[in-house]
């Protein structure tokens, strides 16, 4: 299973672990790291507190990879993309265009569209994990 | 640090931006890997190198392979100043035999790591890649880490891309 991890910090990493107790033993060190102002990792950089933490069954990225879609389907969405970027004069830049069809099959939100801590990916997250696993880093 | 650019990347520009080729084509978006062969000079990673696990000649090995103990790759949206981790402005150094187009991306965060670590341990460079299946998908470029990183329970890794065309 695969972990989307969003720091207080506001980045975020993805996980691969094989359960929901693995990910939690090494999220809650490196939280507990955090509390006391220690390193995060090799490099030497600050620990993050953690956020929220979203599970996914596979990886968030795995957002329509072969770029493909049923061709009545593509047919509604670029009249669609047609009718919402064409001028007043009815016109359609080609370049525009084809830039809106390929950010269709394209696996994270825009920055405008995410909610404070909320997932990066469209993927939807199979659930979130209660943080209070995270309480006992401080003692 | 030493660097390279993989025989993908190249082709982007011959055969995508100058060809227009519908086969040769970027991907969704960008995933960053971590390895543990060295970008080397001319002998760990070639332009044609591939993901392997298996460890020959110039194949190029993915930590967490066997265990992922929390590492997985990291997507970098295929934007500009747009996605929640996506490339920057490019700027231009107009020196004539060195400069170039760079862009750097917004850092990406491997980890927080788990147990004892991925096995294999021990990021000696990162790539950026397509996909998320370890040791698979085409390369387009990689450079070193400053030195070997070994991971352990709670640690982190943080990677800023920053890629020069010239």
């Amino acid at each position: 299973m695969f972990l989307e991890v969003v720091y207080e910090t506001g980045r975020m990493s993805v996980m691969e672990v094989d359960s929901e107790a693995e990910g939690m033993e090494g999220l809650r060190v490196h939280h507990q790291r955090a509390m006391k102002g220690e390193p995060g990792g090799p490099l030497g950089q600050p620990a993050e507190r953690i956020a929220a933490v979203y599970v996914y069954d596979e990886h968030p990225n795995n957002y329509n990879e072969d770029q493909t879609m049923s061709a009545d389907v593509a047919e509604k969405t670029v009249a669609e993309l047609i009718k919402t970027t064409k001028d007043k004069n009815g016109v359609v830049s080609l370049d525009n265009l084809a830039q809106q069809v390929r950010s269709l099959s394209h696996p994270m939100n825009n920055e405008s569209d995410i909610e404070a801590f909320g997932s990066r990916y469209k993927n939807k997250e199979r659930k979130s994990l209660d943080l209070k696993f995270l309480e006992g880093a401080t003692s | 640090m030493a660097t390279i650019v993989f025989n993908r990347m190249a082709q982007m520009i011959t055969d995508y931006t100058l060809g227009a080729s519908g086969s040769i084509t970027p991907p969704a978006a960008w995933t960053v890997g971590l390895s543990t062969t060295a970008v080397g000079s001319g002998s760990n990673m070639m332009r044609n190198s591939v993901w392997s696990v298996t460890i020959s000649g110039s194949n190029v090995n993915e930590i967490g392979s066997t265990t992922p103990a929390g590492y997985a790759r990291q997507t970098i949206a295929k934007s500009i100043n747009t996605g929640s981790i996506d490339w920057g402005t490019s700027s231009l150094d107009n020196t004539f035999s060195t400069g170039g187009s760079s862009t750097t991306a917004d850092q990406v965060t491997f980890g927080a790591f788990t147990g004892a670590g991925p096995s294999p341990n021990g990021a000696n460079s990162w790539a950026i890649t397509e996909g998320t299946t370890i040791n698979a998908g085409n390369l387009h470029v990689a450079a070193d880490t400053a030195a070997t990183r070994t991971f352990a329970v709670g640690d982190t890794e943080k990677v800023t891309a920053t890629i020069k065309a010239g």
